[in-house]
């Protein structure tokens, strides 16, 4: 969940992606809405909420439960 | 416990994960049979049941066929043109309730990567809703789940090729749906991975945004698309609804 100063105004355009949008549905849901159910990240809809979905570094550290199951992308 | 089948298929490889151990011979038994009809139907070269079908005249199709290329145009449709099965896409005609598939002469269509995908979902249904498995398919990194998870949800690496300092992140999929990546050498975005309801909808997603360049942010949100986009310059994006990841060496 970390945005630094450094990193806003790298991607201005990416910076207001998803504002509008993103407000509303970190808030109460958009209808219809695709929300993950469980593991969707509150700290990132958070984040979307003030300064648009740019995420620098490592972020949003879960509780570690083993070895990955398979994989996407790479390929 | 998760059990693991994989092996090659479709020019990429075939992985079938279940919770229970005791469901995975039927759960991959039904990946090998689905993965040989899709590629005696639409694998590239002269030999398969697209191939013969190219000659502008309606013919009747196999079911595999006619899904496979229904989920092109589909995919088609919903990238605007971006991703489309090759040129003259447009000109193909489809008619579902009778698979009847008319392909005008000269017009070669490529359905294999969307296909995969929806090959992907059409396992994991068959699974979930005929044998009552709980399963997550993955075709050469195109993912679909359905059904009982494992405690915690199935654990899914995204791989970006260059990972970070923190390592490779990891993230949980519990839901019923899809993930996809697609990955670009050049261009705004190195990966674009995307979840959806379904495998497919998944892959049209990623492969659309990763040509997008910094609009990509803003036509997922508009879809209501959870995504994690890594740019060329090494920033990640994450779309609203990315769930929480954590990070393996």
């Amino acid at each position: 969940m970390n945005s630094s100063s450094t990193d806003r105004g790298r991607l201005p355009a990416v910076r207001i992606a998803g504002v509008g949008l993103g407000v509303l549905g970190a808030v109460g849901g958009v209808a219809g809405w695709f929300t993950l159910a469980g593991g969707a990240d509150p700290a990132t809809s958070s984040l979307t909420q003030t300064s648009g979905t740019v995420v620098a570094g490592a972020s949003n550290i879960g509780q570690a439960v083993g070895p990955a199951h398979t994989r996407t992308g790479g390929s | 416990m998760v059990a693991t089948a994989r092996w090659d298929a479709l020019g990429t490889w075939c992985e079938v994960l279940t919770a229970e151990d005791d469901d995975l011979p039927g759960a991959a038994e039904v990946a090998r049979a689905h993965t040989a009809g899709l590629d005696r139907a639409c694998s590239a070269g002269t030999d398969s049941e697209l191939a013969a079908v190219t000659n502008g005249r309606p013919q009747r199709v196999s079911p595999l066929l006619a899904g496979a290329v229904a989920a092109a145009l589909r995919t088609a449709d919903f990238s605007g043109g971006r991703v489309g099965p090759g040129a003259g896409w447009r000109a193909v005609r489809l008619d579902t309730r009778s698979s009847l598939l008319t392909v005008p002469e000269g017009v070669e269509l490529d359905v294999g990567p969307s296909a995969k995908a929806w090959l992907a979902d059409r396992i994991a249904d068959f699974c979930a809703d005929e044998l009552g498995i709980g399963c997550l398919v993955n075709l050469g990194g195109d993912i679909a789940v359905r059904g009982a998870v494992p405690p915690g949800g199935w654990q899914v690496e995204i791989d970006d090729a260059q990972p970070g300092p923190e390592g490779r992140p990891v993230i949980p999929m519990d839901w019923p749906g899809g993930l996809a990546t697609s990955t670009a050498a050049v261009g705004n975005w190195r990966t674009v991975t995307a979840a959806a309801r379904s495998c497919e909808h998944a892959f049209a997603a990623s492969r659309t945004a990763i040509g997008l360049g910094d609009g990509a942010p803003r036509w997922l949100t508009q879809r209501e698309l959870p995504a994690r986009l890594v740019h060329a310059d090494g920033v990640v994006v994450h779309t609203n609804g990315w769930p929480r990841q954590r990070w393996i060496a």
